[in-house]
């Protein structure tokens, strides 16, 4: 930790915001088969609600049509597709869509900040009965929207193989030409037809949950190859000029958002979701909430700055690793959902097996002898709350003041079993502990140099 | 490289031909298809003449979509990739300009 607050210290600002990335909403997005059926539920109720009104899906496909292309009419005009490889000072292609789905996240999020648009992979689930086409989840807009899908009838899904090699494409607009032009992208707007087969094709929530995915992709393609770069400085629709319900859509420049991470945005996969690289700014949200059934580790450059607010929430486990900071005067909490655990969700939660769990690492070795007390016999000031005591899967330790500390967790046999660093804080919570055994455990903190500050005994149930 | 090219074009070109049909009460203009302008307006129940073309699977596949202007609006479908030796036709069944609705169809026949 010291390190770090260190390197913090001695970079300026500026060097340090060159790789981190200030967002300006926040969201972990997950394969749709990763959601509980309360997000399910509250995602279906927000794509009707969201075509009542002022009608945002109505106003998006129609300028998705209106600008889709123009080589037809007017080559010289800016447009949404198909401008690689001939103009490449034309293209937008997955920054616009990129920008276009965050534009619906966002209008969800003002529904219920829970939600993020999930996305489906079409290169695996290509089944015409998987739980996508539900009644219950995208089916019923087929015939609620008159959508008329034909679904698999025009075209096939892309091949994971096809998936792969993309992404070992190492020029940028040669990656991007292939992918708008072959399956990866195309293949599911011929495959599920209706309007997706037409550049009317946000008419179609799946259009949202396809280009998820295709976002999702670019930004793997971008984590691996650093290279995404725009010859274009500016957008259609993100020009500052746009208009939809009283309210002008901000100006964006392609090139500041080739990381998902400047719109605050994760994606998760197979029951992992990993946040780094990131500083909270609350610009669009006053609480950043990064939501996941499952596994959230966050860490790697994260930070929670003063001032602001933000939390992690899964049903199953948040994990702090270093290089996670939560700097003096930030209200940052890690939690566990129990209520939509208790309420809809438990229905469908199936813990997601990962292969190692959390405290498979603990040595075996080494045996402790703890003086107890909740006052540091050096510094008399320091005094240590924990609640509740006995704990079931977090606690919440308070000091007296704020400080840089380490709380490590050890069981009866000295084995550690869990460390978390804190920066300038009082108030520490630790979740994620589902994986302990009953019995009883101690809670060391440390100080900024590694010295012992304080333990105490407390009780697992 | 000679060698090459040959065994490119003879193994890899695909050669096939299309038309259109506006079975729509409206005029079309601008038809563009495969990256290819059709000069030509349709009038209702009009057809065009046919032509023949040869492209690459990759290149079939990445510019099958058909762009069209009708009743002031401009209208984009992604349409069946085509493969050597067929003879498409794309009917353009109806156009629903109030509800930005486009609805077409293919007739795929074998090349004489
Ligand atoms: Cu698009």
């Amino acid at each position: 930790m010291l390190f770090y607050k260190k390197l913090l210290k001695s970079i300026p600002l500026v060097a340090v915001v060159v790789f981190l990335y200030q967002g300006n909403s926040q969201s972990i997005r997950k394969n749709y088969q990763e959601m509980t059926t309360y997000e399910k539920t509250e995602l279906v109720n927000a794509f009707y609600q969201l075509r009542e009104g002022e009608d945002r899906i109505t106003d998006m496909s129609d300028f998705h049509m209106n600008y889709f292309n123009f080589d037809n009419i007017d080559p010289n005009r800016l447009d949404i597709h198909f401008n690689l490889p001939e103009e490449p000072e034309k293209e937008i292609f997955l920054a616009w869509h990129r920008r276009f789905i965050f534009e619906m996240e966002q209008a969800m999020q003002d529904i219920n900040p829970k939600l993020t648009i999930p996305y489906w992979e079409s290169s695996v689930d290509q089944s015409t009965t998987s739980s996508l086409w539900d009644e219950d989840f995208m089916g019923s807009f087929n015939s609620n929207w008159n959508l008329n899908r034909n679904l698999s009838s025009f075209g096939t899904l892309p091949t994971q193989q096809e998936v792969d090699n993309m992404l070992a494409m190492t020029d940028f607009f040669e990656f991007s030409d292939f992918f708008e032009r072959q399956r990866p992208h195309s293949g599911a707007h011929r495959w599920v037809a209706g309007p997706m087969l037409t550049s009317a094709s946000p008419r179609d929530p799946v259009f949202y949950l396809h280009h998820a995915f295709v976002d999702k992709l670019w930004h793997d393609w971008e984590e691996m190859h650093h290279s995404s770069s725009y010859v274009r400085t500016d957008m259609i629709r993100y020009d500052g000029t746009y208009v939809f319900d009283g309210q002008t859509i901000p100006l964006v420049n392609p090139n500041d958002i080739v990381d998902s991470r400047a719109l605050g945005v994760f994606y998760a996969e197979d029951g992992l979701a990993t946040l780094d690289n990131y500083i909270v700014s609350n610009t669009y949200n006053p609480e950043e909430l990064f939501y996941y059934q499952y596994t959230i580790e966050v860490g790697n450059n994260f930070i929670a700055p003063e001032n602001t607010t933000s939390k992690m929430e899964s049903i199953t486990e948040v994990v702090l690793k270093p290089g996670f900071f939560a700097e003096s005067g930030a209200n940052f909490v890690a939690a566990i959902d129990t209520e939509t655990t208790s309420l809809l969700a438990a229905r469908s939660m199936v813990k997601k097996e990962r292969k190692k769990k959390p405290f498979d690492d603990v040595q075996l070795d080494q045996v402790w002898l703890w003086s107890e007390g909740d006052i540091d016999p050096n510094d008399p000031t320091v005094v240590m709350q924990t609640f509740p005591n006995p704990f079931d899967s977090k606690i919440t330790i308070k000091l007296n003041k704020k400080r840089d500390c380490v709380i490590e967790i050890y069981n009866m046999t000295g084995q550690l079993i869990k460390q978390e660093f804190f920066e300038f804080t009082n108030t520490l919570e630790i979740n994620n502990l589902f994986g302990l055994s009953s019995g009883t455990y101690f809670v060391k903190v440390l100080g900024g140099n590694g010295e012992t500050l304080v333990v105490k005994k407390v009780i697992k149930i | 490289m000679l060698i090459w090219y040959c065994f490119a074009v003879l193994c890899f070109q695909q050669g096939f031909s299309f038309k259109i049909v506006n079975k729509t009460p409206y005029a079309i203009t601008n038809i563009r298809l495969y990256e290819y302008d059709m000069h030509i307006a349709l009038s209702p129940n009009e057809a065009s003449a046919v032509k023949t073309l040869s492209l690459s699977p990759e290149k079939a596949e990445g510019s099958s979509v058909l762009m069209l202007f009708a009743e002031n609006t401009n209208y984009g479908i992604y349409i069946e990739n085509p493969q050597s030796g067929k003879k498409y036709t794309y009917v353009i069944d109806s156009i629903q300009p109030k509800r930005n609705n486009i609805f077409i169809s293919t007739i795929i026949e074998e090349q004489k």
